[in-house]
């Protein structure tokens, strides 16, 4: 009984000295500096050690990507590093598209470094040839962080070709377009649209577009202008290369 | 012969089968499984690929630890309890004992994967993604691969102690993931034909790795199947051969 006792004593002691000793080791790492990165490892080295899991491994790293983004937006860190991570998850896995196209936004607005931004796009649309995401975002952080329309309509003219993403991107093409005071090229465009639209609620914005055009046009006839400016040349076709 | 192997091979599935070990297995599928439908929360946006990529890295995973924890010690085992001795005196060849103890062991991988493929098609299904059909493409892929690894246990058990065969057939595992990436750099540093010929002794098992052409949605030429069914069964009839014939030295008094 007495035998029993003290086991139980010893028992408790060790269970109440681990108890301490996980609590000052998790304060130990709370008050560490920021080791997000150090925790991913070089990529040359996380090739090898991926082996045949290259994919779930890049998931990996794309959460912990997340993750560390996510501390920046609580001032735990100042994203320099974010880069490092979106070069290991698209090393890993060039076709993880998504990959790409959060990790140029997160680069052009938060990192205010939009030609990093482009340059992960570019990446991305050489891995993923077929892809309207990629260059609708090339097209969308141009327009919206560069301020650079004439870039914009041609990166929507080149989504514009893909199939999947042809009607959003002839969409933001007409848009621009009309912007620029090409009247005639976003007249062609959403004439387009509204010809080739299954979409019946688009099929009503793209007729109101072509009204308000045609009526930009008629009233700047009336002004007696013959000249439509940059909106004479031929409208953006997108094809080319990024 | 084949009713002989069919027999040991039965009986090796059915002593696998009791080991709790694959029950511990199937039980962190699940939770595993059902984790990296968790995990999906930290990745808005690519919830589908995540869950399918750790499902189908989840089966694999499991399946290779089921055969170094278990595969590597089946031969050793039966040497240990005597029961080996018993068996050889029956009318039974060494190759047959191996390859009926090879097939035992695929046979419980089969099980597994089936049953773990299962859970994950529950899992994909009740997280709304939808279970699709081309996923079987990577799971066969997988089942492969562990054709291959198997009768690399099984070669290694012959021989040596079950730690040191699964030491073994898990570095020939790595090294099977490695060769594409090693042969390359042969080739870009000139070429050495003595690194290529021993390259040809560890198994491609790039060959087998179909997930990432099924996570992304590209089509997998059929060739390429009929090509890795082919290479898996060549390698592993290699293998075992090669086993028997060690086993056959063997003095097993």
């Amino acid at each position: 009984m007495k035998q029993t006792a003290w086991k139980l004593v010893v028992l408790l002691s060790l269970v109440a000295a681990t108890v301490s000793v996980t609590r000052v080791g998790r304060a130990q790492i709370r008050e560490a500096p920021e080791t997000a990165v150090s925790a991913l490892p070089a990529i040359p080295f996380l090739e090898v050690l991926a082996l045949g899991y290259r994919e779930t491994v890049a998931d990996l790293a794309w959460m912990q990507a997340v993750q560390y983004y996510g501390e920046y937006r609580q001032g735990g860190n100042d994203l320099s590093e974010f880069q490092h991570f979106l070069d290991a998850v698209n090393t890993l896995d060039p076709r993880f598209e998504h990959a790409y196209v959060l990790g140029a936004f997160v680069l052009a607005t938060d990192g205010r470094d939009l030609d990093a931004a482009l340059e992960v796009l570019r990446r991305g649309a050489r891995a993923l040839p077929e892809s309207h995401r990629i260059p609708f975002e090339m097209a969308f952080l141009t327009y919206v962080m560069g301020g650079d329309v004439d870039a914009a309509v041609h990166y929507f003219g080149f989504a514009a070709t893909k199939p999947e993403g042809r009607e959003r991107a002839l969409r933001f093409q007409a848009f621009l377009n009309r912007r620029l005071g090409r009247l005639e090229t976003a007249w062609v465009l959403w004439n387009d649209l509204y010809h080739n639209t299954d979409n019946p609620s688009l099929k009503i914005v793209a007729r109101e577009s072509l009204q308000r055009i045609e009526a930009a046009l008629r009233e700047r006839d009336a002004q007696g202008s013959a000249s439509d400016g940059p909106g004479t040349r031929p409208p953006e076709t997108g094809k080319g290369d990024l | 012969m084949f009713a002989r192997v069919l027999t040991i091979a039965r009986w090796t599935a059915v002593e696998m089968l009791r080991e709790r070990i694959l029950y511990v297995v199937l039980l962190f599928a699940a939770v595993l499984v059902a984790s990296s439908s968790v995990l999906t929360t930290l990745a808005p946006g690519a919830q589908r690929k995540i869950v399918i990529d750790f499902g189908l890295a989840a089966i694999d995973m499991l399946a290779i630890l089921v055969i170094l924890l278990n595969g590597s010690s089946l031969v050793r085992r039966e040497m240990d309890r005597r029961s080996l001795d018993v068996l050889l005196t029956k009318p039974t060849t060494r190759l047959e004992y191996l390859f009926g103890k090879w097939l035992g062991l695929v046979s419980t991988l089969l099980v597994l994967t089936v049953v773990m493929s299962g859970i994950l098609a529950l899992s994909v299904e009740a997280a709304g993604f939808g279970w699709q059909a081309r996923y079987l493409g990577a799971i066969a892929g997988t089942v492969c691969e562990l054709v291959v690894i198997a009768s690399v246990a099984v070669l290694f058990s012959t021989f040596t102690s079950p730690t040191l065969a699964s030491l073994f057939t898990l570095a020939l595992f790595v090294a099977g993931h490695l060769s594409q990436g090693m042969l390359k750099m042969i080739e870009a540093g000139g070429g050495n034909t003595l690194l290529e010929r021993l390259s040809l002794a560890v198994p491609s098992l790039g060959l087998f790795n179909l997930r990432g052409e099924v996570v992304h949605d590209i089509a997998v030429p059929p060739e390429r199947f009929v090509v890795a069914v082919i290479y898996a069964l060549v390698y592993s009839i290699t293998a075992l051969y090669l086993a028997a014939l060690i086993f056959r030295r063997r003095d097993l008094r």
